[in-house]
Parts: C-alpha cells; structure tokens; sequence
C-alpha cells in the first residue's frame, strides 16, 4: 500500500472526512493492485498513485471532483490479462463456429451434427488447414494466439505481420503442401489486430482515395501473386477468397463504420483480391462508452478547459486524415475514457493521455502516457 | 493480504502455515474443553450447530490430524504452543501425543445429488453414506502419510470386537489394502453421481453395492509416532451437512447414530438445517427418528448454549486473540509497533462540543419546565446523581451524562407525582410515592437518549464491538475489519491509529447497514421488515423521556404458551423467525420469567442494534404477541 501516494490524494482531493477517505482508500488500493498498477509505462516508485496524485494536481481546485470521479465511473481499463482471454476466444468462438457452418453446407448437414459425421468432421479439418491468419500490427499478439491454438492451428498457417515477401509467400506454398497433398492453397485469410476505435486506420476513404491497411494488404497481395505467378508458381491464396477481419476489442463507432466502409470496398474495388469480407471482434464495447454532451458534461467541460492545440499541431497528418480540426475528444471524436495496458489509444480523451507544455493552451501531464506512433 | 480482516473464510486459506498463523484456539476452548459432554465427543454422534460464520469450519480444519501433526511436530514456535494447550484441552491430544486422527470431509460437494437419483430413500442414502467413508478413510491415510512421516505400511487399523464379518468388506486392516477398497468404492459411486443419466438399478456396479462399512468396523489405528507406537482414535468431521437435502440429512445420521460405531463422527451445520422448534430450542421438537438428545448424540451448539454473560465474556477474549493475530498482517500497519486491537478501539468517552452542551442545557432546564420540577426538586435530584456518579466503576461519568440522568429522573417525579393533588397556596413539590433512584440503568438510557439529543456516541469500545457480534466470529471479523479500514485512513494520514468513540460509531453504525442490506436468505425481506418494525418500537419506547425500561429495549417478548403453539404449527411466520436466528437478525431467549408470566424473548441482533441505535444491554423488551410479529413481518 502506498501510504504517502494515498496522502496526497486526500491532500489534493481535500477529503477532510475520515468516511470518505477510508472509502476512497480502498478503492483506490484495490484498483491499483489489481489493475492500474500494471500499465506498461509505469515503473517502480511511479505507478498509479502517484500518477494519479500528479494529474490530479494539475486541476484547478473545483475541477478534481469531476476529474476523479470520471477516473472512478467513467474510465474502462482493459488488462493484459483481460485482453489475453480475448486472444484466447478468438479461435473457439469466432472462427471454430464460422468453420463449422461452412463445414456443415459442404457436408449437407446441420452445423450442430457437424462433430457427430465423418464428412462434417473431415470438411472442417479440410476447411481449417486452408486458414490463413495474419497479424496486422504488434498488438496483434500472435504470439499468444499461437500458443492458445497449440494444436489446432499449425505454425504455417500464421504469420505474424502484413508485409510478406516473396519467398514468405513460396515457402507458405510449400508448407500447405506438405501438410495435405490436396492442399494447394488458402481459402479463408483472418487478418487480425488488437484494436479498433474509429475503423479508420484500417480502411478510409478521403479526397477520392481508398487508403489504410486493408488497401494496403490488398495491393502487397496483388503485388505479391504477381512476383510468385511470374516464377511459375502457384500463388498460396486462391483468387477471391473470403477475408476475414477481427479486432480482438472493438468499439461499436468502429464496427459499424468497418461494416460500411467494407460493404462499399467490396462494391467499388475493382481490383480487390477477395471474393467476400466479414468483421467481427472478441469484445464490441458498448455505444454508451463514448462520452456524450448531456450524460458526461463535466468531464467535457474538462475536455474543453485543458486542451492544448499543441497536440493537433503535433499530430496533424494522423488527425487529418480523420478530418478533424481540434483533437479535443481524441483522435475520430471517438471520446473514450477507454485505456489499454500496452499503450493509451489515441482514441481516448487526451485528458488521460495528454502531454503538453504551456504553449497553446494548458500544459498537462498524462495519467496513462501514451507512446505515441504518430509523433 | 490488504486487510485480512474482510477475508475470513477459511476455506479460502490454502496454505496451512499462515492458516495456523491466524487461527485462533479460542474456539476449541469456548465450544469443547469445557463442555459437559465432553468425555462423549468422540464417541457418541456429535452435531457441532452454529450460525454462518460461527467457526465451524474453522474449528473442524484446525483438528485435522494433518495441522495437529504440523502443530506438534513444532513445539517451539509460540502460536503452536497455544494451539496445543487448546486442543489437548478438547481431547485431541494426551500427553502431548496425537489422540484423535480426525479429517474433514466437506460435504457441499456432489452428495446432495445422489438424493435426486431414481433410486428407493434407503439406498440413495446408502450410496451417499459410503462414499462418504470411502473419501474419510481416503482422507484418513493422507492426513497420516502426510509430510512422509510415515509410509502407508507402518499404519495398522485395529477392529472393533466382533466385527470380523465386516473386516473383508474394507479391504482387510492393512492400509493398502483399506485405500484400495476405498478407492475402488469411491469410483464406483462417483461414476454413478456423475454420469448423465443413472444406471438402472440393476445394473450398478458391484463395488457400489457391495457393503462397505469401515464406520462399523473400525475402532482405532495404530501408527508410528516419534520412535515408538501410538493408537489413536479416527474421527469423520462432516462438515455444512446443511447442504444436505433434509431428508436425507434425516437418513444419514440416523445411521451415523447406531451405537455400535466406535468411529468419531461430527456433523457441523448451519442452524437452518434445523426445524424451526430445534433452533428455539423447544425440547420437544430436538428429538429425531427415536433418537434422544444427550443419549443418542450430542449437540454443540456455537452460541447461545450457556449462561450468557459468561458467553459474552469468553467471546471477548477469543474475539481479542483473533483480532491481535490479523491485526499485524493489515499492509498498512506493517513495520509499526502495534498495541494490542483492544486499545485501538478504546471505551474513552466521547466528549460534547461547548455548543452542544449548552444546547444540551437549555433543553434540560425547558423539561424541568415541562415536567414541573421545581429548582428544590431538581437539586436533589442531581445530588441523587452526583451520589451515584461519584460511586460508580463507570469510565462514562462526563457531565452530560449527568445532566441526561437529571432530565430522565425529572419525567419520573413528574410521572409519578402526577396522581397527587396540585395546592393552590404552596409549590407542588411533594415526595413521590416510590423514591427515584439513580443507578446503571438510568445512566444508560441517559447515554442513549444523548445520541438521539446531541448525537453522542454510544456504541464504541472493544465490548461494545464483541457485544455487537452476538458471539458469532465472522461477524465480528467484519465489523473489526470496517473499524481496521479506518485504523488504515488513520496509518495514511499519520495520526495516532487509535479511533475516537464517534468514529468508531461512524463506522459500524455504517457496516451494520451494509451487512443488512446484504441479508440474502430465505425470507430475508420478511426478517428484514420484522426487526426494523421491531427496532423502530423499541427505539420509540427507549427514548420516553422517563425511560420505564431503564436502559431500553432490543426486543419484544411472546408468552411462551403462544409461541409454543406456533412452533409446532405449519406457519410461515415459524419459518421466518428460523432464519432470523440462523442467519443472526435475532436471538431468541426462552422461558424468561417476568410479571409472574413466562415469555419468549426475541432480541434484535447486535447488528440491528448498531443500525438502529438501540442499546447491546439485554433484557429490555415490549411485551407482545405472534400477531403484531406476524404484521411486521408482512
């Protein structure tokens, strides 16, 4: 327990009632020892309590209550150990399912009379070995989807980032190959990353032109069967495949805008690669966890009060690219109170994540630093 | 461990070194050592009662042939010295040797299941009573083979005379040979209890069938012990029986009962496994199937078994030992030089502000108004006052104490003076028929009426907390954990940990709420209804000015004839009193003589009291009957 961090709190919150504070205390010891303690920019001497007493501080005097209360009701932290359970469902609960049904059209059956048929069995195995599962970024883990799926995906049928050369994409030829004679290439690609806030990233489309990762994988594909057909060789990935993508976490501003986006790709790519796209995710947060005038007015208040346009300066590229003109509300206007222990979306308000000196507006420090790709 | 206090399941204690750690003798003490049949416990069937969080777990893992060997096998450490000195009190031990191998078996598990089985009463009951042996002498070796003080071979079961017949059907009297038998009778019935659909009779396996009946036959077990041999007698400790289905609880002790066993066995259970007349207590309603208390089998009962301020006291010295062994494990409190729990929560008075005592006073002097009292008759009754004040052992003797005791004796002149006639030509000031006295009672409902007056704390101190509790050790723990929660506020903010009596107040008055509103038992909204209906009365009649039941009252008294008549009848309301009691919302005293009548007292909780301001003092009761319960209850 940190007896002074849970000092300055009080100090700073001015919690004169010894109710109150034992109260708060608890609180704010349990969730630091289950959870907050464990933010990956944290380090000994410097964990959540000071953090908290830091930031807390930097509030004008009336403005604390709702900042600490928004820490206390309002924010989501998702764990490593929370989002590993989603890595860990990813395979029985969203691709095993879709498999099965897939399965049980080959076989003529039911998806539920799947296990209990020799055919239902063998054209799922079939319709497993020819998955391709691809990591899109770090986060991603494929690490630990691997060894979740230990047994049931083999090594070949991962691989752990989108840029594939060549030889990558000869050698996954061969390998599915050599597991069944019969294999000659794969049918079903999940493309899979760890989170999506906006779905912007990952496929937009602005001033006329499609761009984010689903274009850019498309393209390397197209780039990539060209280069491999050239040698006299099959290409690993049949024409037309189905696509899959899945967001371990996801929020639903972003599921929805995926689904449109793809929709619309699908429609208007001439030349796409894949013959369908579906989106899923482990976990879809809730439309109610974005911030919203009426409900979080305070916290919005704060938003507006503490921001500093150094950030948007600072971030320019990325946040133009969403259209915005202020990052008040984070990066989309996604406005989440959302952390994840690797790193702090940019997605979420800039009040958690924020750190600015005093030129163009308050100089604030992060509660949750965020390593920041974007600059 | 954040605060250990909030954590006291015992089950939930993996490692046996810090369960020993913490684990308190008291209770071997308090419920065995001294308990009138004692010579009996490992003899005759033993049914340990006590209300959810009692210390029954507690007490059945503590006896476990496993710690006992733990405890002994260290003589030098301090806690196991005390641990000792307890269980050789309660006959686990003589001369400072293992006396009992007793294992606990919890039955929460699947044995309810075999109830719902297709099967005839009698042999659902037979399959349910042998798994049970199987997994006790299963148990039995582990704990014996444990820390490999000794191989399975060096252990020999001796029979019970005349049991020979029996001796093939457990796998002879080596200990190989009764684990196998066991294992192969424990698989057999598992398979049964767990598979999707249960086998026709007919086709059960034949070693689940086939008798098995260690109970019968075994009567000792001779094993190696420090170089030489020691026989010591095996004991089956089933514990939360409860979970049984009532029926076949019924069944199982019934033959658990047969007398010709020489097999220790307890059953620990929550009192809700007892009709409603057994947890009042009602000698007529205890017997069961022919079976006699005291002759058959023998009760043990957690609370409520003895005189109860004898009880109260030794609660508080077990309550002491608990909380002085968690106390040092608080993180908050670690690296400090802690005085014992008990002057954490000191009885030191609370004090009234200057503001609120001239307030107090103006209210005082407005009653002597109200009541005509003339300034004569008041200084004589504050001198009643100052006399008993000055003679008192009470720490309590501050000045508003006084002045609250004036204000309670001036509505008693006033009362009983108020029968005489008034004169027109001298001041009404005639001596009252029966003299006012200043004594205990009319100091305490001083104290109570000044919390309802000025706000004055009037539950603090070490006593009042183990009062609160009603002898019950989790809830107790739970109230000590709210006031640690506190000591931790006061760690961090670098005062002195002790709590003044108004935080102390504070902050149980608030857990007792919280507890409440937690309740979650059968008829739960319907206790819950009854006893705020019944505090709120109490507290009414409590605070009348002349204070007629002195320090208060805390519950309502049935005539024992009514409520006789309800515990033997088909009523709900009989139900609901059950679990009031089970589950600590009351405490029910019967044949309490008062008036020249005999009454059923039912008592709010401690609990209750700390939430609605009552007093912990016992005896003061509203007279009333089953219907006014019946309505609250509603």
């Amino acid at each position: 327990m940190n007896l002074f961090g849970l000092r300055l709190i009080a100090q700073i919150m001015n919690w004169t009632d010894d109710g109150v504070a034992t109260a708060e205390y608890t609180w704010l010891s349990l969730m630091a020892a289950t959870k907050y303690d464990g933010y990956s920019d944290f380090r000994a001497g410097s964990r959540f309590t000071e953090n908290f007493a830091i930031w807390l501080k930097q509030f004008d005097a009336e403005d604390r209550q709702t900042a600490y209360d928004f820490i206390k009701r309002r924010l989501v932290y998702i764990s490593n150990a929370e989002l590993y359970r989603a890595i860990e469902a990813f395979y029985p609960e969203t691709v095993t399912p879709h498999l099965r049904r897939l399965a049980a059209q080959q076989a003529g059956i039911q998806p539920h009379e799947v296990w209990g048929s020799g055919d239902g069995v063998a054209a799922f195995k079939r319709i497993k070995r020819r998955s391709l599962f691809i990591g899109m970024s770090d986060g991603s883990r494929i690490d630990i989807m691997r060894r979740a799926n230990s047994g049931r995906i083999t090594q070949e049928q991962v691989v752990p980032m989108m840029n594939i050369g060549t030889e990558k994409w000869l050698d996954l030829a061969k390998k599915i190959k050599e597991a069944d004679a019969g294999d000659t290439q794969f049918e079903h690609v999940y493309l899979i990353d760890d989170f999506t806030a906006s779905g912007t990233t990952f496929i937009r489309f602005k001033d006329g032109k499609w761009n984010g990762k689903l274009q850019k994988f498309n393209d390397m594909l197209i780039g990539a069967r060209e280069a491999v057909e050239a040698q006299g060789k099959t290409f690993p990935i049949v024409e037309n495949y189905a696509l899959h993508i899945h967001h371990y976490v996801s929020t639903t501003q972003a599921h929805e805008a995926l689904l449109e986006r793809t929709e619309r790709a699908n429609r208007e790519w001439s030349d796409r690669t894949f013959g369908s796209i579906d989106v899923t995710q482990g976990t879809l947060l809730p439309a109610s966890l974005k911030l919203t005038a009426g409900r979080d007015d305070a916290v919005i208040a704060l938003c507006e009060k503490y921001y500093n346009h150094d950030l948007y300066l600072r971030l320019i590229e990325h946040a133009g690219e969403a259209e915005q003109s202020d990052l008040k509300m984070g990066y989309a206007d996604c406005a989440l109170p959302l952390i994840l222990e690797h790193n702090t979306p940019n997605n979420s308000i800039p009040l958690l994540w924020a750190e600015t000196t005093g030129e163009n507006g308050h100089a604030m420090q992060p509660l949750f630093r965020r390593r920041d790709r974007h600059g | 461990m954040a605060n250990p206090f909030l954590r006291r399941a015992t089950e939930y204690i993996r490692d046996d070194t810090t369960f020993l750690e913490i684990v308190s003798p008291a209770p071997l003490t308090t419920f065995l050592a001294e308990h009138p049949r004692k010579a009996d416990i490992f003899d005759l069937p033993i049914r340990v009662v006590g209300a959810p969080g009692s210390g029954k777990t507690m007490l059945a893992m503590l006896a476990e042939f496993r710690l006992v060997e733990m405890i002994l096998r260290d003589p030098t450490n301090d806690t196991n010295k005390q641990l000792s000195v307890a269980l050789a009190g309660a006959g686990f031990l003589d001369d400072g040797k293992p006396a009992v191998a007793a294992v606990r078996i919890p039955m929460e598990s699947e044995y309810r299941d075999f109830w719902e089985l297709p099967y005839e009463d009698s042999v659902k009951t037979k399959l349910a009573l042998w798994l049970v042996q199987a997994r006790t002498m299963l148990g039995l070796l582990r704990g014996l083979t444990n820390g490999d003080h000794r191989r399975l071979d060096e252990i020999r079961f001796i029979a019970r005379d005349a049991s020979e017949a029996q001796l093939e059907q457990i796998g002879g009297l080596t200990a190989a040979g009764i684990r196998d038998r066991a294992l192969e009778v424990q698989r057999a019935i598992y398979s049964i209890g767990a598979s999707l659909l249960p086998p026709d009779i007919d086709k059960l396996p034949k070693a689940a069938t086939d008798p098995y009946q260690p109970f019968e036959c075994i009567q000792e077990i001779d094993i190696p012990w420090m170089g030489g041999r020691l026989t010591i007698k095996p004991l089956a400790i089933l514990d939360d029986v409860h979970a049984l289905h009532p029926d076949q609880f019924e069944q199982i002790f019934t033959a658990l009962a047969r007398r010709e066993i020489k097999f220790g066995r307890w059953l620990m259970m929550r009192l809700d496994a007892l009709s409603p007349g057994a947890v009042f207590r009602s000698a007529r309603s205890v017997a069961t199937h022919n079976l006699k208390p005291d002759r058959d089998y023998v009760d043990i009962f957690m609370q409520g078994g003895e005189s109860r301020d004898k009880e109260r006291r030794r609660f508080r010295d077990m309550a002491a030992d608990m909380a002085d062994r968690y106390l040092p494990r608080v993180t908050a409190f670690r690296n400090r030089n802690l005085p014992p729990f008990r002057r954490l929560v000191p009885d030191e008075p609370p004090r009234l502000s200057e503001a609120k005592m001239r307030e107090l006073e103006a209210l005082i002097d407005r009653d002597q108004r109200r009541f005509d009292v003339t300034p004569a008759r008041r200084a004589t009754i504050e001198e009643l006052v100052a006399g008993y004040l000055a003679g008192t052992q009470s720490g309590d003797r501050e000045r508003e104490v006084s002045l609250a005791m004036v204000r309670v004796l001036m509505a008693r002149y006033a009362n009983r003076v108020s029968d005489q006639q008034v004169s027109l030509f001298e001041d009404f000031d005639p001596e009252p028929r029966t003299p006012l006295k200043a004594n205990a009672a009319v100091a305490e409902a001083a104290r109570l009426h000044l919390q309802a007056l000025s706000g004055r704390a009037l539950h603090y101190g070490f006593d009042a907390l183990c009062d609160a509790s009603n002898e019950n050790a989790e809830l107790f723990l739970q109230l000590a954990g709210a006031l640690v929660a506190r000591m931790e506020t006061q760690a961090i903010r670098g005062r002195v940990l002790a709590l003044p009596a108004n935080a102390q107040q504070d902050v149980l008055r608030a857990k007792a709420a919280e507890i409440m509103d937690g309740w979650a038992f059968p008829f739960a909204r319907h206790v819950r209804a009854m006893v705020d209906g019944i505090a709120a009365d109490c507290r009414e009649v409590s605070l009348l000015p002349h204070a007629r039941l002195g320090a208060g009252a805390n519950a309502v008294g049935v005539l024992e004839e009514e409520m006789g008549k309800l515990l033997l009848a088909n009523d709900e309301l009989a139900l609901i009193l059950k679990y009031a009691v089970a589950h600590g919302a009351i405490e029910v005293t019967r044949n309490y003589g008062q008036g020249s009548k005999d009454w059923c007292l039912i008592e709010l909780s401690g609990v209750v009291a700390l939430s609605h301001g009552l007093t912990l003092r016992r005896g003061g009761f509203l007279e009333r009957d089953t219907d006014y319960l019946r309505e609250k209850g509603a």
